[in-house]
C-alpha cells in the first residue's frame, strides 16, 4: 500500500504533492532526476531515490540548484526525459543558465523545473512568487492546484516541453508539496531510449548579435504555447453562467475559494475561473469570462500576478468590471492566505455577513489568546549547533564582546535567536563572502573580528567561491564550518562530503578539510563541538590572531544519532542534576542559558526531563558546581 | 460522532509525531472509502515549533488544505497549551478536543522570559471553548508502551476508540504496521492503550 510506484493504474492511494510530481515522473517515462534539497521541495528527489534502481533512473543530489539543472539540461539535450526540482530560492540562483537555455532550446528530451515556493516563508528566509519568474524566463509555466492535478500536469509538461523545444515550469507551493490528497494513479510508461548528441546542432544561447534572433523564436514559440493553452484542462471554470461574482484564482487559492463558497452557501452566486497555465496566460479564455461578471476578485498568494496582468487584459480588450484583489486590501500583498481571507472578501464585496462563532465566545477567545506564549524556534537537545554557538558566545565574550558574526541558511540559522549571536541570514554562502567583504574594511576603521558560521552542505552549495575570494583579496575572517554531516534542515539528505549518493551508494567524500588545505589556507583546526573548553580557546586564538583561520566543529547531528542508536537498539545517555549540589536557588543560571529544551527551573533548582536529553554531556561541562551527572550514576 | 465533512485538527510541538499521525488517518479515510485532504507544515526545523495538521475527510473531492477558522470538528491536542492555541482558531461550540496533559515547555518559559499557562487554566478555558473536552495522560501511555516517541500513536488510539469518526479501531490499527519503518509493537502497544485510555474515560464520565 505505500510503494508509491505500484503499477496498478486506477488504484486511490494518500500522496503529498511532491510524492505526485514524483509518480507522474516515473509515469512519464522519466531518465534523470537532480535537485538540491530545499523545502519545500525536498521529498520529489527523495521520493524518486527510491525509484530509480527499479526503474534505471540517473537520480542525484546535486551540489546547487544551477548544477542540478545543467545536469538535467544535459540530458534533455541528449534526448532524455529529465526534472530537476529546488525551492523559489534556488531558482535565482539558476536564473542566469535558465534564460540562455530557453534561447538554446532544451533539446528533444523534455525538461521540467520545478520551483516551490514557501509562502508565509514557513521554512526560507524570504517568500517569493516563482509565477512572475516564469514570465521574465518567457518559458511555458504551469501551477497544479492539488496533488492529482500535480502528478497528471507532469507527463503533460514533458510532452508540451518536447513539442516546443522549451524547458518547463512547474511552480509548486507548501500547500501543495508538503499537503496530502488522494490521487488516482495512472499507468506507469517506460521509455527505453540512448542518449544521443546531435553534434550539428548548436547548444548555445547565440552569443554576440545572434541571441536577438533566438529571443523572436523564442517569442514565436509562447505564442504558439498560448493558442494552446486557450483550451487546456489546466483552465477550469466552475460556477454559474452569470455569477455575481467572480473568482479569478490559481493554486492553493482555487482550493480555498471552493472552500469559501461550501461555508457560506454561494456556489450559485460564485464563479471560479482557475488558471493552471500561468505563462503565457490564455487572454481569449480570461477575456471571455470577464465579460459574464460585472465583479472580479482575485485570489492568488504573494505577488498580485493575475491581477496585475488580468487588470492590463481588460483595457486592451475594453471590458467594463470592477477588480477586487490586493490592490484593494482585499487579498493581502504578503504571507500566505487561507479559506478565511477568501471568505471575508466575498463577504466584503457581496455585502454578505458570516459569524461562524457568537460574539460571546469571541470574547473568550480574546481573553485567552494573550495568556499563550509562543514557541520561540531552538535547536533540538543535544543539537552540536548549540553547543558550537555557546563556543562562539563565550570566545566573543571573553575577547571584550568583540566580533561580528555572519551566518547562513541551514538549521543553524537559528544562531539569530540563540542569544543573539548570529548577526546576518540572507542566502546559501553568503556568511563568508559577507566575511570577505568585512574582513577587507579594516583600512576604513573596522576593527570587530568577523566570525563566518556555514553548515558543510551550505560550504559545498555555494561557500567555495567565497573562500577563494579571501585569500585572493587579503581579507582576514575566522570561518567556522558547522559540519554534522547531512544536510539536517531538510531532512537528513547526504552531500559531498558524507561519501554517500542519493541513492544510499558510495561515493569518494570531497573533504572540507583538503578543500580548505588545497586552497592555500594554513590555520585549520577540527574540532569537537561537545569540547567546551577545547573549542571556546579556539575561537577565542583565531578571532585574536592577525591570521585566517578555517573552524570545522565535526559532530553528527544529533537526530542522526538518535536514530542510529535506536535502530541499533541502544540506550542514550541521559543527565541529571544534583540538586544539592545545583546553585539555581542561588542565582545561578548558567545551564538554563545554555538554552537547551532539556534543562528547564523547578522550585529554583534547575532540572533536566530524561525524555528529552539526548546526552551530549554538554551541561556537565558548563555547570561549575559538578552538579550534573549521568542518570544512574 | 460527527459525519463528513470530518475536520480533524492535531495540534502539537515539532517533533511529536503529528505528521505520521495525519497520513495514517489520511490512508484510513481512503480505504474506507472517503476523499482526504491534509495540511501539514513541516521540514525546516519546527521542531520545538507549534506545528499543525489538518486533515478533511469527505464525501466529496476535498481540496482545501487549512481547515477554515471555527469549523474543526475534533482537535487532538498533544501538548495542552498547542491545544488551547488550536482551540481559540479552530474550535466551536460543536467540537469535540481530546488533550494530552503533558505539557512541552516553550523555550522562552524554560529561559524564564515567559510564563507557561497553569493546566487547571488550560483545561478551564479549552473546555469552554468546546463542546467536549477529554483529557488523557498520553505521554505516560507513551513511556508504559515502551518509548516516548510514541505518544502520537496513543492520541491516534484516543481518536479511534472515541468513536466520533465512522471508521471502526481495527481499521486504524490495522495501517500502523504498514506506514512505520521502526518500534511497530511499541506503537501497536501504545495505540491500545490510547483506545482504552479514552473508553474508560469516556465511561466514567
Amino acid at each position: 500500500m505505500l510503494d508509491i510506484f505500484t503499477d496498478s493504474p486506477g488504484l486511490r492511494v494518500l500522496l503529498t504533492g511532491n510524492e505526485a510530481i514524483a509518480r507522474g515522473a516515473i509515469e512519464s517515462g522519466l531518465h534523470v532526476a537532480s535537485a538540491y534539497p530545499g523545502t519545500p521541495s525536498t521529498e520529489i528527489l527523495e521520493t524518486l531515490a527510491l525509484a530509480a534502481k527499479r526503474f534505471n533512473l540517473h537520480v542525484e543530489w546535486s551540489v546547487n540548484e544551477i548544477v542540478s539543472l545543467e545536469v538535467a539540461a544535459s540530458a534533455s539535450w541528449s534526448g532524455l526525459r529529465a526534472l530537476t526540482a529546488m525551492k523559489h530560492n534556488g531558482l535565482n540562483t539558476v536564473m542566469d543558465f535558465l534564460i540562455a537555455l530557453s534561447l538554446s532550446g532544451s533539446g528533444g528530451g523534455g525538461l521540467i523545473i520545478v520551483s516551490a515556493d514557501d509562502p508565509q516563508s514557513h521554512s526560507s528566509p524570504y517568500e517569493q512568487d516563482t509565477r512572475l519568474l516564469g514570465r521574465y524566463a518567457e518559458i511555458p509555466t504551469l501551477e497544479p492546484s492539488n496533488p492529482q492535478e500535480a502528478k497528471d500536469m507532469v507527463p503533460y509538461a514533458f510532452n508540451l516541453s518536447e513539442r516546443f523545444n522549451l524547458p518547463v515550469l512547474m511552480r509548486g507551493y507548501t500547500r501543495l508539496g508538503h499537503c496530502s490528497g488522494d490521487v488516482v494513479l495512472g499507468e506507469i510508461r517506460r521509455i527505453d531510449k540512448a542518449a544521443s548528441i546531435n553534434k550539428d546542432v548548436l547548444f548555445h544561447a547565440g552569443g554576440s548579435g545572434f541571441s536577438p534572433i533566438l529571443h523572436e523564436e523564442k517569442h514565436r514559440k509562447i505564442s504558439r504555447v498560448e493558442d494552446e493553452f486557450e483550451k487546456s484542462q489546466w483552465n477550469r471554470y466552475v460556477g454559474p453562467e452569470n455569477p455575481e461574482l467572480l473568482i479569478i484564482t490559481s493554486g492553493a487559492g482555487y482550493s480555498y475559494s471552493i472552500e469559501a463558497c461550501r461555508v457560506l452557501s454561494l456556489n450559485g452566486k460564485v464563479g471560479i475561473l482557475k488558471i493552471g497555465t500561468i505563462h503565457p496566460l490564455p487572454r481569449g479564455l480570461i477575456g471571455k469570462y470577464l465579460s459574464i461578471a460585472d465583479k472580479v476578485l482575485f485570489v492568488e498568494e504573494i505577488d498580485p500576478y493575475l491581477e496585475e496582468y488580468v487588470k492590463a487584459l481588460s483595457v486592451d480588450i475594453g471590458v467594463d468590471v470592477r477588480f477586487f484583489g490586493k490592490s484593494t486590501n482585499h487579498i493581502p500583498m504578503v504571507g500566505e492566505i487561507n479559506p478565511d481571507i477568501v471568505i471575508n472578501s466575498v463577504v466584503n464585496i457581496l455585502k454578505h455577513s458570516y459569524t461562524p462563532i457568537p460574539q460571546s465566545y469571541m470574547e473568550a477567545v480574546k481573553e485567552i489568546s494573550n495568556a499563550i506564549p509562543s514557541r520561540t524556534l531552538t535547536f533540538c537537545p543535544g543539537c552540536p549547533h548549540r553547543a558550537t554557538y555557546w563556543c562562539i558566545l563565550r570566545a566573543i565574550r571573553r575577547n571584550g564582546n568583540r566580533g561580528y558574526v555572519t551566518g547562513d541558511i541551514g538549521c543553524y540559522g537559528l544562531g539569530r535567536n540563540y542569544h543573539k549571536v548570529m548577526k546576518t541570514l540572507h542566502c546559501m554562502g553568503a556568511s563568508i563572502g559577507l566575511a570577505s567583504g568585512f574582513g577587507v574594511l579594516g583600512r576604513f576603521g573596522l576593527d570587530e573580528p568577523i566570525i563566518a558560521v556555514i553548515g558543510d552542505s551550505t560550504f559545498y552549495h555555494a561557500g567555495i567561491p567565497a573562500l577563494i575570494n579571501i585569500l585572493y583579496n587579503k581579507s582576514k575572517s575566522t570561518i567556522c564550518i558547522l559540519d554534522n554531516g547531512t544536510t539536517a534542515m531538510t531532512g537528513f539528505q547526504p552531500h559531498p562530503g558524507t561519501g554517500i549518493n542519493a541513492l544510499g551508494d558510495a561515493s569518494p567524500p570531497v573533504r572540507i578539510e583538503d578543500i580548505a588545505r588545497a586552497l592555500g589556507f594554513r590555520n585549520i583546526s577540527i574540532l569537537d563541538p561537545f569540547k567546551i573548553a577545547e573549542s571556546t580557546e579556539a575561537v577565542y586564538k583565531a578571532i585574536t590572531s592577525r591570521e585566517s583561520h578555517i573552524l570545522i566543529f565535526r559532530r553528527k547531528c544529533m537526530m542522526l544519532t538518535v536514530r542510529e542508536a535506536m535502530d541499533k537498539g541502544l540506550e542514550t545517555v541521559k543527565y541529571m542534576v544534583d540538586h544539592d549540589r545545583c546553585r539555581s536557588s542561588r542565582g545561578c543560571r548558567l545551564c538554563l542559558e545554555f538554552n537547551c529544551p532539556a534543562i528547564h527551573s523547578v522550585d529554583g533548582s534547575a532540572s533536566i526531563d530524561s525524555t528529552l536529553c539526548n546526552g551530549c554531556g554538554v551541561c556537565v561541562q558548563i555547570c561549575p558546581f559538578q552538579a550534573i551527572r549521568k542518570l544512574g550514576d | 460522532m460527527y459525519y463528513p465533512p470530518i475536520r480533524i485538527l492535531i495540534a502539537g510541538v515539532g517533533g511529536q509525531g503529528n505528521v505520521l499521525a495525519s497520513r495514517i488517518i489520511g490512508w484510513v479515510a481512503i480505504e474506507s472509502g472517503y476523499h482526504v485532504g491534509i495540511g501539514d507544515v513541516f521540514g525546516a526545523a519546527q521542531r520545538g515549533g507549534s506545528v499543525q495538521s489538518h486533515i478533511t475527510i469527505d464525501v466529496r473531492d476535498v481540496v482545501s488544505p487549512q481547515i477554515p477558522y471555527y469549523k474543526a470538528s475534533i482537535i487532538l491536542g498533544f501538548e495542552p497549551l498547542e491545544a488551547l492555541r488550536a482551540c481559540i482558531k479552530y474550535s466551536n461550540q460543536e467540537c469535540t478536543v481530546i488533550m494530552n496533559s503533558k505539557p512541552i515547555y516553550p523555550i522562552d518559559v524554560l529561559t524564564g522570559k515567559s510564563r507557561y499557562p497553569d493546566l487547571s487554566y488550560i483545561i478551564g478555558k479549552a473546555g469552554r471553548l468546546c463542546r467536549n473536552l477529554w483529557v488523557i495522560d498520553a505521554s505516560n501511555l507513551s513511556a508504559k508502551a515502551g518509548n516516548p516517541a510514541t505518544l502520537n500513536m496513543v492520541m491516534l488510539g484516543a481518536l479511534a476508540g472515541s468513536k466520533l469518526t465512522p471508521i471502526g479501531v481495527d481499521n486504524y490499527r490495522s495501517i500502523i504496521p504498514k506506514v512505520l519503518r521502526r518500534l511497530v509493537d511499541e506503537n501497536i502497544k501504545a495505540f491500545k492503550l490510547g483506545v482504552e485510555a479514552i473508553s474508560s474515560y469516556i465511561n466514567n464520565r
